[in-house]
Formats: structure tokens, C-alpha cells, sequence
């Protein structure tokens, strides 16, 4: 299979994630800039790179309780992390410790510095070990897969019964524009399926510079995330989950605060879910084919403001300046493992 | 375990850290758990270690004597 999530010489993308899919149906064009053109707000790296990281350390944890489950709780924490303080270290040449057999780095190297008041290196290290410390004794266990591996760190590819070139063959185009019969893909990653009380769960966690209030769950159901997660679960790895637990964390300069909420989803809603999804592929490709994404301009105002709203402003002569100015390209590829 | 501050162990080099680093930064980072859960708001922060000015400086003979004319010369 091609690396690329674009079937050959088109912009017609097969391989869909949770990101990619809410970029077009937040806004086509934030979609186009987004996803088509690979554009990103040079500021918003660091709130991706914190969960990242974030995210990391935990899985690292994750994978030794599991995996090494003689091991205590406090060596699978000097292991997440170690290695949290060794990925938030620049060293030169971008020497990568996670490699097999390397060599020494080159130079002494630096440690990141984050241009946020709130989310630093500091902040992450101490974030993780009051997380950890926090679920220490956690109700949450990590299911056992059939395959007898315990199930952390999943990525997954989930081919669906349906192709791209589906609205040309229905249009009588013969062999439309020649493609060869890649079907859909739906991509993403597990953190962990947990037992928990009453059933079976995906588990995610959430950084959060704000107040983790009563309200902050809500706005996990409907959500494009939560719903693959869940369907990823029951179809790819047969367990029969009930939605997702979310750890979320305020991370504030001096203290870190957890929340635990929960975000269900029926068969119904999976399959309604799924069905949509299908709807929103074959609108991406009559915009691929028509090399055309409409500005949804009712969207520009909503989830913070979108980040090209400043471009959009513009008129369609000088927009590509802006975009050169304000965004690096960095494009994004859901058949990428992260 | 280090009795090296937070901020001294964060501004070195992971690969170069001693034995009881690590240990030493999940320690005090569960101190200050403890402290915020007791109500310590910020107990979680974390200084810096900073490039301060030295507050006694290495006299240079040179300044030293174009103090000394400067102040011939105002008598």
C-alpha cells in the first residue's frame, strides 16, 4: 500500500482519521488548507507536541505495567519518566534514543523550551507522575486481548466495504478516472481498552489549559473521535465497548487536576455514525474531482475561532501571501503510527 | 537520592544525570502533590535555574585606576 493516504495523481484521500474527517466537516476549505495543501498554524505546535508527549509518557507506562506486570508502580513511573525527559531534550542532529544501538549524540544538546506560560517541561514530568500517582489504584484494568496480549497502544486500519470513484462509476463513467479499487480506510490509535464496573472501555486522555468543568464532557458525544475509537474497538479488536473513559488534566503553572468522564455509544450510533461517514467521503471526492472547497463561512467563528479565518478575510488573490506568512507546511498523514 | 533542586536537574542532560536524578524529581514532585492537596495552590511550580548577575565582581585594575582619576579629578 502507497504511504500516501491520496489515491496516486489525485487529491481524492482513502485514508481517513478522526482529524482529517473533522477538518472537512468543520469547514471544506479548512479542510483544503488543512489537509489537501498540509498547512499549520505556526502556534499551535506546542499545544500538539504537550499532548503528544503527554500521551507518550503514559503509553510508555501503560505498556510496562501490562507487559511486566511483576514490575511495581513506581518503576514503571521512573521508566515513563526517564523517558519524557529524554524526548523533551533537544540533542543535536536529531539523535533519537529510541533507536536500535545508537550511538552517542554528537553534542550536548538543550532542553525544549516551550514558548506557553502553563504547558513546559516541567509541567509535563509533573503531570504525569501526580496522573499516575493519582490512578494508582485505578478500577480500570487493561483487557486482555484474544490473542492473549494485553490491549495498549493499538493502531489500527479498518478497511470499510465502499471505495473511492464510487460517484463516478454510479455517474456511468467508465473506470472513472482509472483508479484501482483502494477501498476506504478509517485510521487511529488506542491508547488502552479497559475493564471497568460495568463494562468494557476505550480509554483516552485530554490536556486542558482551563477548568475541567461539568460541562467539559459533553462535548464528547456527538464527537468524531470517541465514536472511531468505540467502533475501532468492537470491529478491528472484538470487544464489545461501551464508549470511551476520558482522563482529562488542567495543566496550570502550578498544579496538575484530573477529571474522569465517561462518553457512551450504542450499535445504533455506530452504525449511524459509519453511515455518515460515507456520506462525508463521497462529498470529499466531488470536491477533489471539482478541485474546489467551499468556505463554510458559518463555521469561521465557532471552536475558537478557526485558524485560517484570517486568511479567508482576505481576498482569493492574496491569500496564498498570507498562508506563506502565518502557517508552515507540516502534512498530516493518517496512515502515519504516532 | 540527588540533593540537587528541580530546576538544576531539569537543565542538565538526561544521559548525563546520576544515580537517584530520577528519583529525585518523583519525589519532590509527590511533596508538592501533597502540599496541593492540602491546599497549596501553586505548590506544583517549579523554578528555573537563572543566569543571575554575580553580586561581586572581579575587579579590573584598569577600572580600578580610571575610578581612582575620576574621583582626583571631582576633589
Amino acid at each position: 500500500m502507497s504511504d500516501s493516504p491520496f489515491l496516486p495523481g489525485t487529491r481524492i484521500q482513502f485514508a481517513w482519521d478522526s482529524t482529517s474527517l473533522g477538518w472537512l466537516k468543520e469547514c471544506p476549505r479548512k479542510y483544503q488548507y488543512s489537509m489537501i495543501e498540509g498547512w499549520r498554524s505556526r502556534s499551535e505546535s506546542v499545544h500538539l507536541k504537550y499532548g503528544q508527549l503527554y500521551h507518550s509518557a503514559l503509553e510508555t507506562y501503560d505498556k510496562y505495567r501490562a507487559f511486566e506486570p511483576e514490575r511495581s508502580h513506581d518503576d514503571a513511573v521512573e521508566n515513563a519518566v526517564w523517558e519524557a525527559l529524554l524526548q523533551t531534550w533537544e540533542y543535536p542532529d536529531e539523535w533519537d534514543y529510541r533507536k536500535a544501538n545508537p550511538a552517542p549524540p554528537s553534542g550536548p544538546g538543550k532542553p525544549w523550551l516551550s514558548d506557553h506560560p502553563a504547558k513546559t517541561r516541567e509541567t509535563l514530568i509533573r503531570s504525569i507522575i501526580w496522573y499516575l500517582d493519582h490512578f494508582k489504584d485505578d478500577q480500570a484494568k487493561t483487557v486482555i486481548l484474544e490473542n492473549g496480549k494485553p490491549a495498549v497502544e493499538l493502531s489500527f486500519r479498518m478497511e470499510l466495504d465502499f471505495e473511492p470513484n464510487h460517484v463516478a462509476r454510479q455517474q456511468g463513467i467508465d473506470g472513472g478516472m482509472g483508479y484501482s479499487p483502494q477501498p476506504y480506510l478509517l485510521c487511529g490509535h488506542l491508547d488502552r481498552v479497559v475493564n471497568y464496573l460495568d463494562g468494557a472501555y476505550v480509554m483516552d486522555r485530554k490536556t486542558s489549559g482551563s477548568t475541567i468543568g461539568s460541562s467539559y464532557f459533553d462535548q464528547y458525544n456527538p464527537d468524531n473521535q470517541m465514536s472511531l475509537y468505540s467502533l475501532a474497538a468492537k470491529v478491528i479488536y472484538q470487544t464489545p465497548v461501551k464508549g470511551v473513559i476520558i482522563d482529562a488534566v488542567q495543566i496550570a503553572v502550578g498544579f496538575s487536576r484530573f477529571s474522569r468522564g465517561f462518553t457512551h455509544r450504542t450499535d445504533s450510533q455506530l452504525e449511524e455514525w459509519l453511515a455518515d461517514c460515507k456520506t462525508w467521503f463521497v462529498l470529499a471526492e466531488q470536491y477533489a474531482v471539482a478541485g474546489h472547497w467551499p468556505i463554510n463561512d458559518k463555521s469561521c467563528h465557532h471552536f475558537g475561532g478557526c485558524v485560517f479565518r484570517k486568511v479567508c478575510s482576505k481576498s482569493p488573490e492574496v491569500r496564498e501571501k498570507f498562508l506563506e506568512t502565518d502557517f508552515v507546511k507540516r502534512p498530516w498523514n493518517p496512515l502515519e503510527v504516532r | 537520592m540527588s540533593s540537587d533542586s528541580l530546576a538544576e536537574i531539569f537543565a542538565r542532560d538526561p544521559l548525563a544525570y546520576k544515580e537517584g536524578d530520577i528519583k529525585a524529581i518523583i519525589a519532590r514532585y509527590r511533596e508538592a502533590r501533597a502540599q496541593f492537596n492540602l491546599g497549596v495552590a501553586g505548590a506544583g511550580a517549579t523554578k528555573k535555574v537563572s543566569k543571575a548577575e554575580p553580586k561581586v565582581k572581579d575587579l579590573d585594575l584598569d577600572d580600578l585606576l580610571a575610578w581612582n582619576l575620576n574621583s582626583i579629578s571631582r576633589t
